[in-house]
């Protein structure tokens, strides 16, 4: 059998800005799309996997590094050697996350080839769990404070920022049998569970992207039947996940492979799951119970 | 035959000659389910199911929606070269419900249809890698389910099949050639409306097939 590991991940409440969409003027605009009839911003899959990539830097050294100073990636591998035979040295983030390389043909008619990895560790869009109203903040930067300023001499810059004050919520599909170590889907769950700064305005500002709310899923069934399961009823103050409990009603999910962590172990969430058998825990110590199954069920010691 | 219950929460179908605009087709290819498909029973040799059919029907009415996205381009070395990377935009669709019809009967022996079959029945048994996606590798299959009639929360949904006409006005791959594409093959369709449950003609579904 295949082990498949899901999860649905929810962050705290926050206020969300400069999500990498195109500037329009003056306005640093968010990414949106049109989410169950209305306008939702949303966060790149590859924004998630940048901060992971980070984050997983600090338990294993990774194939990729950010260079701030350069702005450009710095690769230790770049032609990926190490995967070329079996006791090569591999990165955890190619590992996980996947890698290609591909070379043009060097003559007309001939094929070019391709070194390539498939990522282990699949990561969704993010989407945010209430409707985006067009809240846009008014700014000004002070003169000389940026290169567009600096032209306007001795008077400030004005701008305007669209900001999001929500939750965002996004999935993971992982086989761990398919890493080359491991050990490294535990490493991956923990990241996931303190991943910390996502996109946003740089140094400026800080939406926290480490879990408010998670479900995990341990199962050999390899549909997730969670993305995106968790809404709000009044406007992300509190969440619900009614989706995910006709699920486990309708006997699509058995809930012994599920692990709830929440933030919030009294609230009308954690009730409903416990109540259908669900293992519930805080966030932090249902990543470590996540990780004790896979580790188990892969016969691995932690 | 089978039918699939498919849902994607979020996918762009990628038009084959689509670059700087990275356009979706208003529901995956044959092509497309077919790679789902051989994903879903964990068969890495793409030759394996040639002649099955394949015809896809979009039972939602999925959003369209923009977003800039960074798309790789390797130009120079090192791989972090700036100029490696350009933002494009790209169409997405939200809200992506499926059905899937498969037919073996014109395959050799132990064909997909069986396959995905026994995998829904167990899958315990079946050894397979790698999140399951339509499009994408991000954009992940949330809930696959088998037909079954009659099957109440489908009984009155309606949708649009894609399905052979020799003069029709969408042109769908069957089989595509990855590098280059040079031996992508082709069928001509038009999308019909139809009720979630009817199964297709089976003259009508397109064929996986590199030989066209």
């Amino acid at each position: 059998m295949s082990l498949h590991v899901f999860a649905n991940f929810v962050t705290p409440f926050g206020t969300a800005a400069n999500n990498r969409a195109e500037t329009e003027g003056n306005i640093t605009t968010l990414q949106k799309l049109l989410w169950l009839g209305e306008t939702h911003s949303t966060v790149s899959a590859e924004a998630i996997r940048f901060a992971l990539r980070r984050r997983l830097a600090s338990a294993e050294s990774t194939n990729r590094e950010w260079d701030e100073i350069e702005c450009v990636n710095a690769w230790e591998d770049p032609e990926f050697k190490g995967w070329s035979g079996d006791k090569g040295k591999t990165f955890i983030d190619d590992d996980l996350l996947g890698f290609m390389k591909a070379d043009a043909a060097k003559e007309e008619g001939e094929s070019g080839s391709a070194n390539i990895r498939r990522a282990v560790l699949e990561v969704t869009r993010a989407v945010s769990l209430t409707p985006w109203s067009g809240d846009v903040t008014f700014n000004a930067a002070s003169p000389g404070a940026t290169p567009s300023a600096q032209k306007k001499g001795r008077n400030p810059v004005p701008y305007g920022t669209e900001v999001h004050a929500t939750r965002y919520q996004y999935g993971i599909a992982l086989t761990p049998e398919r890493l080359r170590d491991k050990s490294r889907a535990a490493k991956a769950i923990d990241a996931l569970c303190n991943l910390g700064t996502v996109a946003g305005n740089h140094g400026r500002f800080l939406f926290d992207f480490s879990p408010d709310v998670v479900v995990l899923r341990i199962t050999s069934d390899p549909a997730p039947r969670l993305l995106y399961s968790f809404d709000t009823t009044d406007n992300g103050k509190t969440l619900n996940a009614d989706a995910l409990v006709k699920r486990i009603d309708s006997k699509d999910i058995n809930p012994k492979e599920l692990i709830l962590g929440a933030g919030d172990l009294d609230s009308k969430l954690v009730a409903s799951l416990k109540a259908r058998g669900v293992a519930v825990f805080g966030v932090k110590r249902a990543c470590e119970e996540a990780v004790n199954r896979i580790n188990a069920e892969l016969k691995i010691k932690g | 035959m089978l039918g699939l219950y498919v849902t994607v929460p979020v996918a762009c179908f990628r038009k084959g000659l689509a670059r700087e605009y990275l356009e979706t087709e208003p529901l995956p290819p044959p092509a497309t389910c077919y790679g789902f498909l051989l994903s879903l029973v964990g068969e890495t040799d793409r030759r394996r199911h040639i002649g099955a059919r394949v015809a896809p029907v979009l039972i939602s009415k999925p959003a369209t929606s923009v977003v800039l996205r960074t798309v790789w381009r390797v130009k120079k070395t090192p791989l972090g070269s700036s100029g490696n990377t350009r933002p494009d935009y790209q169409q997405l669709l939200t809200g992506v419900e499926l059905v899937i019809w498969l037919d073996s009967t014109e395959e050799a022996d132990d064909g997909l249809e069986q396959r995905v079959r026994e995998t829904l029945a167990n899958p315990a048994t079946i050894s397979r890698f790698g999140g399951l996606s339509l499009g994408e590798s991000t954009h992940l299959v949330d809930e696959v389910s088998l037909v079954t009639s009659p099957q109440t929360r489908l009984a009155d949904r309606s949708g649009r099949a894609f399905l052979r006409a020799e003069r029709g006005r969408l042109t769908l791959p069957v089989w595509v050639d990855h590098v280059g594409s040079a031996g992508t093959r082709y069928v001509t369709g038009d999308l019909v409306e139809t009720s979630a449950l009817t199964m297709p003609l089976l003259a009508s579904m397109p064929t996986i097939s590199p030989d066209y």
